[in-house]
Order: structure tokens, then C-alpha cells, then sequence
């Protein structure tokens, strides 16, 4: 049996208790602050205060290290693509005739699509591992939305544990069988990804699918046009005024931001540029 | 009448075979009947027909008529009949609909406008019938393949159903999880007027609680009766089409043919001989011995392949998977594993071939370090077949699938042509060479999936529940192809919950458990020394259990199959 990542983690702590309304705010500030800050220090502070609340959430700093590892490939990925992928851009862009340059300008670039990233993924994961889905569905349904709607969220979020089994299971069939996907080149490792991952994923995906919804119109799913629902989610003081500090700190942000008086923590490209041209002459 | 089933036909969208022909079927209020028959002959079509998932959902072509307590399925919509018919699905990980137990079991009331105290009430009720209670709090990721099974029956169970519809519930579920959700099926009978219909490959779970034996065979109903005298009517006809009788049912039956015994009432489990051990004592007499002739300990003499020292493993947040695991394995064993859901089974397999790798501990595959060697080495000598079926098919044609590894692997087309042959023959899949596997029955993907893997010749080769989804035909022709590879030299490692075929192939049998190796041994000797230990006994087959009811104290030579039971048996009596 292999163990999971990112379902719900059944420990008390107060980001459990949270309503889900808080932490879709939270997710949102998260989303929107890692789209529009630049700076990779500020980036990477928005990053540890989400591995922070995942603390604070009592997942344990083993299983939150753990959850980290699907970010990987994709780090790597947009780390150096473009450095290579838009130097031709860059060159255009920059002023800054110089190749060397260019390509710290990408990777530059790269790190901070690679913060953003796995910001806005990593607080998805800290929400899944803290949040009953259920208690989500009831507080949208709260909000005005049809129940039917409501749960297609929770479907698809249903899912995400079940594709992350089947994909191990499919790489683990693969590499038993000889395969290597990162053997070859990149088109040819892309058209294997798509024809030896995504069609066995797609297809187990589909049957899952079919067998959750038999199972959902088993149990009159959508007989009626509302529903009930067992358990009641309370909105508290103590969550009201979270949320009135999440969204404070995301207005002011915001503001702070497009007037332009975030200061520049960490400037990459120019650290970069000074440490191979400490004279300040770019050949 | 709870069901009135006339004249059916039903073949699926875009399909032209018809998968069920000409059905016609009564079944009362309170009945319990239990439905088998080969893979893939219409067993589990015919339970989405009572609930009105065909036609409504699936759609496809139907003719004839499905009344379920008075209520055409054709005009009364899935959630109406829903209310009737509550269905637990075979797939204990894809049939929820939410993350945690509660939710779990209350998801069909609240669909159905139920007052909350209601609910609640269902909810309690429902899992004091599973015996259940402890697990209310739980996330469903936290249960086992078992517990699932029986969450899933508790919340068939709280939309309060006049009929509740089982379909192959213990075919992912341990041994242990699959008594238990035996005792809870005999539970509900007796606390209710449900009519239970189940579909079923373990005849020795159910039928004896069953008022009646349905055997399918291409879609057609071709024996319906009481249990007993189905079995003892048709017997020859249910061995050609894949169905095995309960094991305690085949001894019996073979003693009467061999005039031992004279009595035509038929154990069909272990508990009915339970209930009545005095009378089979009596009926053994004397002359009943049952030890067996002592075995050596030793299940090979050859050089050792795999040498496990100290294996440790820690899932993702840091839990246990495999705990100081110790283990040597030597050329041309023949090695059953058995233990619970979550034991630490499949986990270990992982290892044996690197694709996990120790956390301590070390791992040596033919003399290979499996935490230094790629897996790739590994694999071209290691063939291990994994447990879903589908999700390890990937090419566009059946013969293309056969030869995946091979091209990987750098193996000539033309050095595998005779192989090739014998492989897709032995498999039945010469008629299915151009087919998309992914399109093939369960069963069928099964079978592709070892020849996928004994095409390339390994040395090792090791099956995770190679007989997922099969009948009794294809496990005894998969079973006799391993045991012919076995005297070849090869060596087999099966992690299988089919006690029953374990005890007649395999020479060594190990039980995991938390991660541990707590047996391991001569499969005879580790089955008997089992069967006192509560918590064990489910891995020992019926004669075993029936061994050790029949002598004062535990054998560990005692008969574990039908066949060493008469052997002994016969030997006796000729002295």
C-alpha cells in the first residue's frame, strides 16, 4: 500500500478548524501576491510563510518536506527553459548585448516563475492536507452556489488522490518493463509521456470516473434540486476576523504594489551582473 | 416478488454482441442469492439493470422487461429506484464520494431530504450492523481495502434499500476483510428483510448463507437452484466454464465418489462443519488420520538470488512500511506471500526489482545491489507483474503490448517467435493479437499482463494478485504455466489473498504483517501453525481448518488441500 500525500490529514490543529472560506481567502491572497511580485526575496518569504501555516497546521515538517517533491521537476523545468526558450526575446528586451547576461537574465526570470509556481501549488497542497471537502461544498452552497456545482469541485479534488496513485502505478509498470522515459530526446520524450503517462492515466482516470459516478447516482445525486447537509460549518468571530486580516493585507498589498513602493529586496539580475563585471563595464 | 426479470436481452452502446441473452428470473422478498460464472459473462451487467444504471445511465440496447418491487426500471428514473436498490461496487477505492466515514454514510440521506437527527440515526445504525463504530471518525484514506468494503455496505445500507446488490465486494479485500464482511452480510440477514443479491468468485464465503446459486455462463442463465444441489448437479459443467466449488464442498463430494463417506449434505463452509463438528467426527471416525508425510523445511537447494538483510522502509510522513525485514530466497522456490491490506507486501516487491529504494538496510537480486544497479539490469531479469491491471498496459494492439519490453529491452523480434507463440496460446490471446488492450475484459488484461512479462524469459518472477479478475479456468492455466516455469529453474514470488490456490502450487509461504516477516516456511507447516492463532486463521485454507477440527491437538504436517486430505486418507485405509 503505498501512503498517500495529498488527502486530508486527519489532525486537530487550529488551520483544521478553520471555516473553508478562510483558507480559500488565504489561498487567494497567496495566488494573487505570488502573481504580481516580481522579487525573488519576497517570493520566497510568501513561500515560507505558506510552509509556516503548514506547520502551524501540525502536518509535521516531514510529511510538508515530503509534499515538496512533485514541485521539483517543475522547478528544474522552468528554472532553465527561459534562459533558452526566450533568449531570443531577451535579446530583443534587453538593451544588454551580452550573452552571459541573457542567460542570467533567464534564469533570473526562471527562478521567479519557479517561486510562483510553487507557491500558488504548494498552498493547494496545504489546503487539500487541512480541509474537509465536504464542509468546502456546504459553505459554497452557503454562498448561493447549486450543490450539483458545489460538488464537481469536490469531485475533482476527489480525484487528485486517485491520479496520483495511478501515475505511480503507471511510472512503476514502466520502469519494470524497461522503459525509460528520460532516455531519449525532448520530442521524443514528450510524445512517450503522452502515449505511456497521460493515455494509460487518461483512461484509468475514466474508469474511476465512471465507477464514482454509478456510485453517485446510486445514492440519488441530484434527485432533488438542494440537499441536505449533516454537518454544519460555523463562520466565527475568530474566523471573520481573519479573513478581515487576509484581505487587508491583500489590499494593501495590492496597493503597495501597483503604486510602485514595494522595496527591492533582492535584485537577482543585477547581483548576477556585478559579481561577472565588478567594474561595471559589460563588454 | 422482490424481482421479476423477463425475457431480457442487453447489449452495451456501439456493442453488437448482446451481454445478457434471454434472462428470466424471479427473486422473492428476503431472498438471498448469489451469482457466479466465468469473467466477463454478464454478471455484474445484470446488477446495473436492477437499479436502473442501464438503461438510464450507460444507455445501450435492452429488450424485455426488469420489474424491482413492482417498478419497471425502464420508466422509473436511477434515483427512484435507488431509494429500492442500493448497490456496493466492487472497487472499494473509486466508489466514494467523499473524504470521511460519516460523510461517507450519510451522503445518500442527505440526498434524499432526510431531518438531520434522522441521518445521524442512519448513520449509527448503519455502522453498528458492519460492526463499524469504531471507525466513524476515520478520513476513508485511513481504512483498509476491507474496512472500505464494509463503509461502502454501511452506506448502501443507511439509504434503508429492500434490496441490497453485492458486486464481487471481496475481490481487492484481504482474507480478513472478506470474513468480516461475510459476518456482516449474515448480520443484516438476520436483523432485516433485505434481499440480498451478490455476485461472487468465493463460493466459500457466501453460499452458505445463500437461499440460492445463480451460475451464468456467456450471458445466459444456465443453472439456478439451492445451492447444494446446483453444486451436486452440475459440478462438471461448472468446472469447464471456470467455477469452483467451496473447497469443503470438493472434498466432500470426491469422498462420496470414493464411497468413504455416504452422506449427501454437503459442507459449503468451514462454519457449517463448525456447527456440526461432533457429526463429522463421527462420520471420519477412526479411520481418519491426518498428518500428512513430514516435509523437509527446505522448499530448494539451489543458490541463493535474493538476499534481503535488514530492510527498512518509511512511507511519505515518516510511517512504517517495512521493518527490519530479513529474507533469502533461493533458485526455483516457489513462494506464496500472504498478510493483510497495507502488511507491507507490494511495498517489498517494490524493492526486490529497486524501484524502491531501502531506507536501511540492503537488497541483492542475483547478486545486483538494488540501490546501486538501475532498474532497467534489473528488470530484464526480474519480470513483476503489478496489481491493476490496466494501468501497465500501454501500446495500441495486443501483440504490440506482448512485445513492449522486449523492444526496450533490445531483444530481436525474430529471436521471440516461438516464444511468441506458445505465449499468446497459453494466455488465450492468439484471437486478440490486433485489439487495443486497454478495450479487453479485466480478465484479459490480466492474462496480457504476464505474457507481457514471460515473453522476455526472466529469471524471477514476481506477480502482485496475478489472479485479479479471473475465473477458476484461467487461475488453474496460469498456476499450471508458473509451476511448469518453476521446474524449468524459474524463480516465483506471489503476493495472492486466494488461500485456497496458494496451498496447492506454492512450496514456501511467508505472512507479512506491520511491515514484518511473522512466517515463514514449508507452506504446509506455516498454514498449520496458523490455524489456532485467531488473528491468523484467515490464511488457512477450509481442509486445514477442517484438519485441525478433526485432531485433539495441532498437526503441523496436517493435509492443507483436497487432494493431500485423500491422499492420506486413502494411504490409511489401504494399510
Amino acid at each position: 500500500m503505498i501512503k498517500l500525500k495529498y488527502t486530508y490529514v486527519n489532525v486537530d490543529s487550529k488551520v483544521h478548524n478553520l471555516n473553508p472560506i478562510v483558507k480559500v481567502l488565504w489561498i487567494t491572497c497567496v495566488d494573487v501576491l505570488a502573481i504580481l511580485v516580481w522579487d525573488i526575496a519576497w517570493l520566497s518569504l510568501i513561500f515560507l510563510s505558506v510552509f509556516a501555516v503548514g506547520l502551524a497546521a501540525n502536518l509535521g515538517r516531514r510529511r510538508l518536506l515530503d509534499a515538496m517533491r512533485p514541485l521539483k521537476p517543475l522547478v528544474i523545468i522552468l528554472l532553465f527553459s527561459p534562459s533558452f526558450i526566450l533568449l531570443p526575446e531577451l535579446r530583443i528586451l534587453s538593451p544588454n548585448p551580452s550573452l552571459i547576461v541573457l542567460l542570467v537574465e533567464g534564469v533570473a526570470y526562471g527562478v521567479t516563475i519557479a517561486l510562483r509556481f510553487s507557491c500558488i501549488i504548494y498552498s493547494a497542497f496545504i489546503f487539500m492536507m487541512t480541509t474537509r471537502l465536504n464542509d468546502l461544498a456546504y459553505m459554497l452552497v452557503k454562498l448561493g452556489m447549486p450543490y450539483r456545482y458545489s460538488f464537481m469541485i469536490i469531485t475533482s479534488f476527489r480525484l487528485i488522490p486517485s491520479l496520483e496513485k495511478y501515475a505511480e502505478n503507471i511510472k512503476y509498470a514502466q520502469v519494470a518493463r524497461g522503459l525509460n522515459l528520460d532516455r531519449a530526446g525532448i520530442l521524443r520524450r514528450y510524445f512517450n509521456f503522452v502515449k505511456y503517462t497521460v493515455k494509460p492515466l487518461l483512461i484509468s482516470a475514466l474508469r474511476g470516473s465512471l465507477t464514482l459516478a454509478i456510485s453517485m447516482d446510486s445514492a440519488c445525486f441530484g434527485a432533488y434540486r438542494s440537499r441536505v447537509f449533516l454537518n454544519d460549518v460555523p463562520y466565527s468571530k475568530q474566523d471573520a476576523l481573519i479573513s478581515a486580516v487576509i484581505l487587508l493585507i491583500m489590499t494593501l498589498s495590492i496597493y503597495i504594489i501597483f503604486t510602485g513602493r514595494l522595496p527591492i529586496l533582492f535584485d537577482f539580475s543585477e547581483t548576477i551582473r556585478r559579481l561577472f563585471y565588478p567594474s561595471g563595464k559589460i563588454v | 416478488m422482490s424481482i421479476s426479470i423477463r425475457d431480457l436481452w442487453y447489449r452495451y452502446p456501439g456493442s453488437k454482441e448482446w451481454v445478457l441473452r434471454n434472462i428470466n428470473l424471479n427473486i422473492n422478498s428476503g431472498e438471498m442469492v448469489c451469482i457466479t460464472g466465468p469473467s466477463a459473462c454478464g454478471k455484474s451487467t445484470l446488477l446495473y439493470l436492477l437499479n436502473g444504471i442501464i438503461p438510464h445511465a450507460l444507455g445501450g440496447e435492452m429488450k424485455g422487461r426488469v420489474v424491482v418491487e413492482s417498478l419497471d426500471t425502464r420508466e422509473h428514473d436511477v434515483y427512484e429506484l435507488s431509494t429500492i436498490v442500493s448497490l456496493v461496487q466492487q472497487d472499494p477505492e473509486n466508489q466514494f464520494r467523499t473524504f470521511t466515514v460519516k460523510d461517507e454514510i450519510a451522503f445518500g440521506p442527505e440526498n434524499l431530504w432526510i431531518p438531520k437527527h434522522e441521518i445521524l440515526e442512519r448513520v449509527e445504525q448503519s455502522l453498528q450492523i458492519v460492526n463499524a463504530k469504531h471507525l466513524a471518525d476515520r478520513t476513508m484514506m485511513e481504512l483498509s481495502g476491507g474496512e472500505k468494503q464494509r463503509i461502502a455496505l454501511a452506506a448502501a445500507l443507511s439509504m434503508k434499500p429492500k434490496i441490497l446488490v453485492l458486486d464481487e465486494p471481496t475481490s481487492n479485500i484481504d482474507p480478513k476483510g472478506a470474513v468480516e464482511l461475510a459476518q456482516n452480510l449474515r448480520n443484516i440477514r438476520s436483523k432485516t428483510n433485505i434481499t440480498v443479491i451478490i455476485v461472487e468468485h468465493r463460493l466459500d464465503l457466501f453460499l452458505w448463507m445463500s437461499d440460492r446459486l445463480i451460475i451464468m455462463n456467456e450471458g445466459e442463465i444456465v443453472c439456478n437452484g439451492a445451492p447444494r444441489s446446483v453444486l451436486q448437479k452440475y459440478q462438471g459443467l461448472l468446472l469447464k466454464i471456470g467455477v469452483r466449488p467451496p473447497q469443503t464442498f470438493e472434498l466432500f463430494d470426491r469422498l462420496s465418489n470414493l464411497g468413504v463417506i455416504n452422506n449427501s449434505h454437503y459442507p459449503l463452509s468451514i462454519e457449517e462443519i463448525e456447527e456440526k463438528a461432533e457429526f463429522f467426527r463421527q462420520l471420519f471416525q477412526s479411520d481418519f488420520c491426518v498428518c500428512a508425510p513430514v516435509s523437509s523445511g527446505r522448499t530448494s537447494e539451489g543458490e541463493v538470488v535474493i538476499r534481503v538483510d535488514g530492510l527498512t522502509y518509511d512511507y511519505p510522513g515518516g510511517i512504517r512500511a517495512l521493518d527490519g525485514i530479513d529474507l533469502e530466497v533461493r533458485k526455483g522456490e516457489f513462494i506464496g506471500i500472504i498478510g493483510n491490506n497495507g502488511a507491507g507486501k507490494t511495498t517489498f516487491l517494490l524493492h526486490l526489482i529497486g524501484i524502491l529504494k531501502p531506507k536501511s538496510g540492503n537488497v541483492s537480486v542475483l547478486g545486483m545491489d538494488t540501490r546501486t544497479t538501475p532498474v532497467s539490469i534489473i528488470a530484464r531479469r526480474v519480470g513483476m507483474v503489478f496489481q491493476y491491471p490496466s494501468q501497465q498496459l500501454f501500446e495500441e494492439s495486443v501483440r504490440d503490448e506482448i512485445l513492449f519490453a522486449p523492444k526496450n529491452f533490445s531483444i530481436r523480434e525474430n529471436e521471440l517467435s516461438d516464444r511468441f507463440k506458445e505465449i499468446s496460446k497459453t494466455f488465450d490471446l492468439e484471437r486478440l493479437q490486433d485489439r487495443y488492450p486497454q478495450s479487453l475484459s479485466v480478465g484479459q488484461m490480466r492474462r496480457l499482463n504476464l505474457a507481457s512479462i514471460l515473453i522476455y524469459d526472466p529469471d524471477i518472477i514476481i506477480l502482485d494478485e496475478p489472479f485479479f479478475g479471473q475465473d477458476y479456468g484461467h487461475v488453474e492455466r496460469i498456476m499450471d504455466l508458473l509451476e511448469k516455469l518453476n521446474e524449468e529453474g524459474k524463480t516465483i514470488m506471489i503476493v495472492s489473498h486466494n488461500i485456497v490456490e496458494l496451498a496447492e502450487h506454492v512450496r514456501r509461504l511467508i505472512l507479512f504483517k506491520d511491515g514484518r516477516i511473522i512466517e515463514d516456511g514449508p507452506t504446509r507447516r506455516v498454514m498449520n501453525s496458523m490455524v489456532d492463532k485467531e488473528e491468523k486463521q484467515y490464511f488457512c485454507t477450509p481442509v486445514c481448518r477442517l484438519s485441525r477440527l478433526l485432531t485433539k491437538h495441532a498437526v503441523l504436517e496436517a493435509p492443507t488441500t483436497v487432494d493431500e486430505i485423500l491422499s492420506v486418507l486413502m494411504r490409511r485405509r489401504q494399510s
